[in-house]
């Protein structure tokens, strides 16, 4: 049996500067993802003044809309989005033709936005949902109506030349593309916050929260290990209590289900539109300030520096 | 009419405070875990067992090593049991994962965590407005 044990606490603690640099390139390209996002975004704005302002003319319209469409694919940095906003210009392109002959549908796709309520205007996801349902209804009704637009269509669309039934299969599938774009806008909004908090706790994991003592089976005991448990940040993919921060989401929908009566704010009484996700990062200086509290503070002792003692 | 922005802001200050860290985490772990070898040392004097004091003092840190029973081998045997003597007379239960030393190391380590997550909340917060 051995008769002296020497233990190296360091040994396992090399993957810190590896898991900090590993974290650090993660959130280097969140940011560049946020760049994109948020200069996508600001198109995406402006796109829907210019949709919300802009219902008198059927060629404003469209391009407006198209806009939107090219404003949402820059937000989500896919090509999704294309397709919908090459819809919207060649539709702005056969207004262009057309004259005033879509004015009735514009006039019905106009009464379809005053209808909805101030909260849904507010909301770009029912807007973009609105403004294709309103180009679906503009134009099967001026593909019914109008043998000229039929003609025009043909010759735009090549591909179509099967009637207003097939526009309609076409439309359906722009929306539920558009549908499918919107989720993706809605988990954009929110993927910055959820990256940010995965990008810690996996700091955590893969650093202190990996610490891992072996002890060798040279003792004569067998040898065996174990791991320090990793961040008590909860992950609710399983379920489970909550009575604090959690990862929730994760792995798709979850259903949270408090404990006592409560109250939901609507969207609509938060009292505005506009959100900062704010990452404050109070410790550029994260190691001076392990120096201080452990060697100034707690006289180079941890448990005195943090006050556990 | 409405409309949704959204920024997020700090992003950048989080990267550089990141890799600053990156590049100095050796230093920092070597502070931390000296720090957590000197405690659990302490802690585990405190429990060996005490005639001669032989034992007890044989528990010794420097810097992020520890060493147990230099000297003084019959220090495992204490720590973790077995039997020894003629014929492995002299019986002490086993406890695999020892009985001074190690639970006391567990025990700060999982202090250290919990002053790592303080550590983590002071560097980031996240709130959104």
């Amino acid at each position: 049996m051995a008769r002296q044990i020497d233990i190296n606490l360091n040994a396992e603690t090399r993957g810190f500067e590896q898991g900090m640099k590993s974290s650090a390139d993660a959130v280097d390209r969140l940011d560049k993802h946020l760049d994109a996002a948020e200069g996508g975004t600001k198109k995406f704005d402006a796109a829907l003044d210019k949709t919300s302002d802009g219902l008198e003319g059927a060629t404003g319209k469209f391009r407006s809309t198209a806009d939107l469409a090219g404003g949402l694919g820059d937000v989500l940095g896919i090509q999704a989005a294309g397709p919908i906003a090459g819809y919207a210009m060649g539709f702005a392109d056969i207004a262009d033709g057309l004259g005033g002959l879509l004015a009735p549908a514009l006039q019905k796709a106009k009464g379809a936005f005053v209808a909805m309520n101030a909260t849904l205007m507010a909301n770009p996801i029912f807007l973009v949902i609105a403004a294709i349902a309103a180009l679906g209804i503009a134009f099967v009704i001026a593909y019914k109506k109008s043998e000229t637009f039929r003609k025009i269509v043909n010759a735009v669309f090549g591909a179509v030349k099967h009637g207003a039934g097939e526009f309609v299969e076409f439309i359906e599938d722009a929306v539920t593309k558009a549908a499918k774009v919107i989720a993706r806008v809605a988990d954009i909004i929110t993927t910055p916050y959820r990256l940010a908090f995965k990008a810690i706790a996996s700091a955590w994991n893969a650093t202190l929260g990996g610490f891992h003592i072996g002890i060798p089976g040279f003792l004569g005991f067998g040898g065996f290990d174990f791991t320090i448990p990793n961040l008590p940040i909860p992950a609710l993919a399983k379920g489970g209590p909550i009575n604090g921060p959690a990862l929730v989401g994760e792995k798709g929908p979850e259903l949270f289900m408090p404990n006592s009566a409560g109250t939901i704010i609507p969207n609509h009484a938060l009292g505005g539109t506009n959100v900062t996700i704010v990452i404050e990062t109070g410790a550029a200086d994260l190691d001076e300030l392990i120096r201080k509290r452990v060697r100034v503070l707690g006289n180079g002792n941890v448990q005195t520096a943090f006050g556990r003692r | 009419m409405g409309e949704i922005k959204w920024k997020v802001t700090g992003v950048e200050e989080l990267s550089l405070a990141l890799h600053e860290v990156a590049r100095e985490a050796p230093e920092i772990m070597d502070a931390v875990t000296a720090d957590v070898a000197a405690g659990a040392v302490e802690d585990a004097r405190r429990l060996v067992p005490h005639r001669s004091g032989r034992a007890a003092s044989s528990y010794k840190s420097r810097g992020h090593v520890v060493s147990i029973g230099a000297g003084v081998p019959y220090v495992p045997w204490l720590e973790f049991g077995g039997d020894v003597g003629r014929k492995g007379a002299t019986h002490r239960a086993k406890v695999k994962g020892g009985r001074y030393f190690y639970p006391s190391l567990t025990k700060r380590l999982k202090d250290i965590e919990d002053i790592a997550a303080d550590m983590i909340e002071q560097m980031t917060s996240i709130e959104v407005e």
